[in-house]
């Protein structure tokens, strides 16, 4: 098994945050990982990429320029990156800021993350929304390991709010279920 | 989990360090932001200098005590620091310099490169001879490699540097680390630190006016680092056992380079990766070793052609080809693949 995955979005987003949980559920589960964050230097607003090689081997190199998978969070950064897909990647898209783009010889998948996270609370953790939506699409990562990678990844001080992220991992998983992709 | 940046510093501390002078510069100030939150609450110092120049020289002061010492930069700031590195070969003191090299000459930019080999292997300064040189290709040897530089700086009495890149300094993968060790409590016969119970009067000093001295300082730093050479040389191969092709890299390249390799077996062609962990000294012996087995050998580098010179000089005078990529653009291990195979077609 080998994958890289392209988390592509905008400051504020939890790009970087969702880029460690991501590699640190892979690396609960057994898996090797190497994760790498990149940002524009704009304090609010730029882009931001998160890139992360998954393998059952040992990871050689962690640069991707075309991904298996794609998450793309913002309109900016769809536009951006809607071509770093490999043919019969998936691309998984929030649709609730971004207009779908034709991507061809990809699977296209609307996911309306930032309109559920505000329906469960919070719309940060629409990031959560996304790789529960990712799982379930990919079939590579389960979601059983994201309450120790949560723990692991963030600060004790955003301990208490784990619950509402697994929340939203869940249901990340659930619009994918309803939408029988 | 953690970054190269923030790997290196844990390696550093876990190894006994305690004082931590630096100037920030992207791409490692993970690296200052690491110590200036721990080094305080173990009793260490943490000291943002106003300057490199600053830095370095903090390092050389701290450094004649015989504590373990660090700083860290990235290329145009190692520059600044070369003065103070010969400085420190000279008086013969051990610390640790960690380079994450960026894209140059000049202020350049912040991406990863490895144009910084001459300046690690020829150059940090002038004189006679230059520091040890790791060159680590991932999180996990980065940490290991900076706790090991401390006790074998020591060891030899000569400055070591971590040469790593803007890329390995900022990717997170999983790192395996050891319990915090003590800093030593032994001071080393040469460290100066106030006259004690009235023994002779210690120096340090990089001044020898009188030429045989001087000489005889510069042998015996020699013999210290033949002693090394000996020692520490380290390397890594990975791949086939019947290569045609011998690839060559260090650092993010062996990375790229170790990807390329298993997709090339896929596609039936034998290849093997030499990777040297230390360029200072050089792995001359595995060159040698397999230069005579291969078809062809292939040198990957961020840069323009440096490292290649110490690989040319290690394989009896066989040709060495070059796959390059210079100014922070950083290959795929698609491009090293089709740039292999234009090499096999030419």
């Amino acid at each position: 098994m080998h994958q890289e995955i392209i988390l592509a979005g905008t400051g504020g987003q939890g790009i970087q945050s969702a880029g460690q949980v991501l590699a640190q559920v892979a690396l609960e589960q057994g898996l090797d990982v190497s994760e790498v964050s990149q940002y524009s230097p704009e304090v609010r607003g730029g882009w931001v990429l998160s890139t992360v090689v998954v393998s059952d081997r040992r990871v050689g190199s962690p640069i991707v320029q075309m991904a298996d998978c794609l998450l793309l969070m913002s309109q900016r950064a769809a536009d951006d990156n809607k071509g770093r897909v490999r043919p019969g990647g998936l691309v998984l898209v929030n649709s609730s800021l971004v207009e779908l783009p034709p991507i061809p010889e990809a699977r296209v998948v609307a996911v309306p993350a930032t309109e559920m996270a505000v329906e469960l609370g919070v719309q940060q953790i629409a990031n959560m929304v996304m790789l529960g939506a990712y799982c379930k699409c990919a079939g590579t990562l389960d979601i059983v390991y994201f309450d120790q990678a949560l723990q692991t990844v963030l600060p004790e001080r955003h301990h208490r709010h784990i619950p509402l992220n697994l929340q939203a991992v869940q249901a990340g998983v659930e619009v994918v279920i309803a939408s029988g992709e | 989990m953690m970054t190269g940046n923030v790997a290196t510093a844990e390696g550093a501390i876990a190894a006994g360090c305690r004082y931590f002078f630096g100037y920030p510069i992207t791409p490692q100030n993970d690296i200052p932001r690491y110590m200036s939150e721990q080094l305080p609450q173990i009793g260490g110092v943490y000291l943002q200098a106003e300057s490199e120049l600053a830095s370095i020289n903090l390092v050389y002061g701290a450094a004649s005590t015989g504590a373990y010492v660090m700083t860290s930069s990235s290329s145009p700031g190692i520059s600044l620091m070369q003065e103070g590195l010969s400085y420190l070969l000279g008086a013969e003191l051990p610390a640790v310099v960690v380079n994450m090299v960026r894209g140059g000459p000049g202020l350049g930019n912040i991406a990863p490169a490895q144009s910084d080999y001459w300046l690690s292997t020829r150059g940090a300064g002038h004189g006679d001879f230059g520091c040890l040189t790791f060159t680590p290709d991932s999180v996990q040897e980065l940490y290991d490699c900076t706790y090991d530089a401390f006790e074998i700086g020591h060891k030899y009495r000569l400055p070591v540097m971590i040469l790593g890149d803007a890329m390995i300094a900022n990717m997170s993968e999983a790192t395996r680390l050891r319990e915090r060790r003590e800093p030593p409590t032994q001071m080393p016969e040469w460290a100066v630190g106030g006259r004690r119970n009235g023994r002779p009067r210690r120096v340090v000093n990089s001044l020898w006016t009188d030429v045989p001295v001087m000489e005889a300082v510069n042998l015996r730093i020699a013999e210290r680092f033949r002693q090394a050479a000996q020692e520490q040389t380290r390397w890594e191969e990975y791949g086939d056992d019947r290569p045609d092709i011998l690839f060559t890299a260090y650092g993010i390249s062996a990375r790229i380079c170790k990807t390329a390799i298993d997709r090339l077996a896929d596609e039936g062609l034998r290849a093997r990766l030499l990777r040297p962990i230390t360029v200072r000294p050089f792995p001359t012996d595995p060159f040698a070793r397999w230069a005579g087995q291969v078809e062809r050998i292939v040198c990957v580098e961020h840069s323009m052609g440096q490292f290649i010179e110490d690989v040319r000089l290690s394989v009896d005078c066989r040709p060495v080809e070059l796959i390059s990529r210079t100014g922070g653009v950083l290959m795929t291990p698609e491009e090293v693949i089709a740039r292999t195979r234009e090499l096999i077609a030419s």
